[in-house]
């Protein structure tokens, strides 16, 4: 075997994709660290400024709305999701015609790029003529109607949330149902047979035996909050005067729009550690299942 | 006696069937909610723009086909979809190909203690975790450096590098089960390295490789982020990014945008709907291992 593989196949065959994953992952990463100590604008030369953007940042209150915002959009992200994709796959878990059209009908939205989710709700979420308010009006509940986006409280960041959840409900079912598949069906019998059926059923035997799916559900959940920017962009721009900003979009609206390059990548070191922070949490809870 | 017998079990029936009819109702409702998005934007986009702004909920008077036409005539549907699929011509099998190289070397050769096997595997796999957005500004100074900025070769080499981590994570561990014995016997037989790895172990490999294909074409298709900051002349506009334009563009004819978004989503869901075993599979797959 020596005789095939030495030092220089192996660097000659993981060469090309290290080189393009250095280029645009760890040098892009080093260099927003360094513009974050600097008040970099695009002209002339970055100037050092020591710790003057973090200083910043902790007195900048748009700075915690979004933070906040993109925390509520975590939130009720896991609140529509978790119950709901569970449903779905065990609902769907039989293996029969009609199931596997409802999967498809499920899951196709999982595949439509983030802009064309907003767009489409926005059609659902517009406060005067959306399919939401027009249709609680319709009913007679128009006292129930809100002001989906565009208000300054948290609806916005709970609508962004509805529209993940909408577009990864077929994903996070599908994960369930991979967990689904493991539970052997003399689990589920014997227990049927101690009379531990239907919901007991599923709250005693089933989700204690999908711990591990719960755990990396509830990751994912976090990871792609941390990460919701298209519907915004589309929905409210991070309006009215920010109140609707996530930090992704954040980080965007100064970085880009406002031309502030320095202080944009002070936000996205914050939005780095955050998700490190996401990553060490889960470390941890999967060294603790390991023990 | 009797007859009160069959009644009661009739009963008994009746109401075992209700339940399971309303329960096959209550999930019909479930999935058709998954769908309403969908189906409220075919709807308005069949009526004119004052009735979509007025009544949104009402029936069109007349349906208006016309909304299509005139999106035709006015969104470059084509130069959307020729870009797109430019990216994802050059990016998903150059993404592949690179990554089955890497894979090959860092799930299969074996010398020396492996710790140097090991390193640079951490290191590819560490980078998981990265959020891309935090990555694009220096990677645009970068792009507008090179020359690259503002060309569709800006994206597709940008996604080479992204969907590294994630591909070197599932590939790996698929090229490590491959059992020793079937590469030694290709060698003895006489492979080269070339052979060995696209006439023994790529064959073997197919599941996660297909795995890692799905996965980076669905990150360049539903790219937005980088497109929005890379590509700014209409002409190398994707999909994702034209679509973005729409609300801006079209704010004052929602007749236009509702047909031109109807025009975009359905090639997707009939295409979607053909893979959709690969895709549910693969994605679940890519998830599981994350």
């Amino acid at each position: 075997m020596n005789r095939v593989y030495n030092k220089r196949t192996f660097w000659l065959f993981v060469a090309p994709l290290l080189l393009f994953y250095i280029a645009f992952i760890i040098y892009p990463l080093l260099m927003c660290f360094f513009y974050s100590f600097t008040g970099y604008r695009g002209l002339g030369k970055a100037v050092w400024n020591g710790f003057a953007n973090y200083q910043r940042i902790i007195n900048d209150k748009y700075f915690w709305i979004s933070v906040r915002n993109s925390l509520i959009c975590a939130i009720s992200l896991f609140i529509m999701v978790m119950p709901l994709s569970f449903l779905y796959a065990l609902w769907l878990k039989k293996q029969t015609m009609r199931n596997s059209i409802y999967k498809i009908i499920v899951f196709a939205s999982y595949v439509i790029p983030g802009v064309l989710c907003g767009l489409l709700w926005s059609f659902i979420l517009k406060p005067n003529n959306g399919l939401i308010n027009s249709f609680l009006r319709a009913v007679g509940l128009g006292s129930l109607s809100q002001n989906w986006i565009g208000d300054k409280g948290i609806l916005s960041p709970i609508s962004f949330s509805m529209v993940c959840a909408w577009s990864s409900m077929g994903f996070y079912m599908s994960l369930w149902q991979a967990g689904l598949k493991g539970i052997s069906a003399d689990v589920l019998e014997a227990s049927a047979l101690d009379g531990c059926t239907g919901t007991k059923q599923i709250f005693r035997i089933i989700l204690p035996m999908l711990k591990d799916n719960t755990v990396s559900i509830i990751i994912f959940i976090l990871t792609a909050a941390l990460k919701i920017y298209e519907v915004v962009f589309i929905l409210t721009g991070g309006g009215p005067a920010h109140a609707s900003e996530t930090i992704v979009s954040y980080l965007y609206n100064t970085t880009f729009d406002g031309m502030m390059y320095g202080y944009g990548m002070t936000i996205a070191v914050m939005e780095f550690l955050f998700a490190m922070l996401i990553t060490l949490f889960s470390l941890s809870l999967s060294r603790r299942k390991g023990e | 006696m009797t007859n009160a017998n069959t009644v009661i079990l009739k009963r008994f029936r009746t109401g075992r069937d209700l339940g399971k009819i309303i329960g096959g109702i209550g999930l019909a409702l479930l999935v058709f909610l998954a769908a309403v998005p969908i189906l409220w934007m075919i709807y308005l986009s069949l009526k004119t723009n004052s009735e979509i702004l007025t009544k949104p909920l009402n029936p069109p008077t007349e349906i208006q086909w016309v909304n299509y036409a005139n999106a035709f005539k006015k969104i470059p549907f084509f130069s959307m979809v020729k870009n797109t699929f430019f990216v994802l011509i050059v990016a998903v099998p150059g993404a592949i190909m690179l990554s089955i190289f890497a894979a090959f070397a860092l799930g299969r050769m074996k010398f020396g203690n492996n710790r140097l096997q090991h390193g640079v595997y951490t290191f590819f796999v560490s980078g998981v975790i990265m959020p891309t957005c935090v990555l694009i500004l220096p990677i645009y100074l970068f792009m507008v450096k090179i020359g690259l900025y503002n060309t569709l070769w800006s994206t597709i080499l940008t996604h080479i590098g992204w969907t590294a981590p994630m591909n070197m994570m599932i590939m790996v561990s698929g090229f490590k089960t491959i059992p020793d014995s079937l590469e030694e016997a290709a060698i003895i037989d006489g492979c080269n390295i070339w052979q060995l790895l696209f006439r023994i172990l790529v064959p073997v490999a197919k599941p996660v490789i297909s795995t890692s294909i799905i996965l980076t074409f669905l990150s360049c298709w539903n790219d937005f982020p980088l497109a929005r900051i890379m590509l700014i002349d209409p002409k190398v506009r994707t999909i994702s990014l034209a679509a973005a334009y729409f609300k801006g563009t079209y704010s004052t004819n929602l007749a236009l945008m509702t047909a031109g978004c109807v025009i975009l989503i359905i090639p997707q869901l009939i295409i979607f709907t053909i893979f959709q075993r690969y895709i549910i599979d693969g994605v679940t797959a890519g998830a599981v291992k994350g």
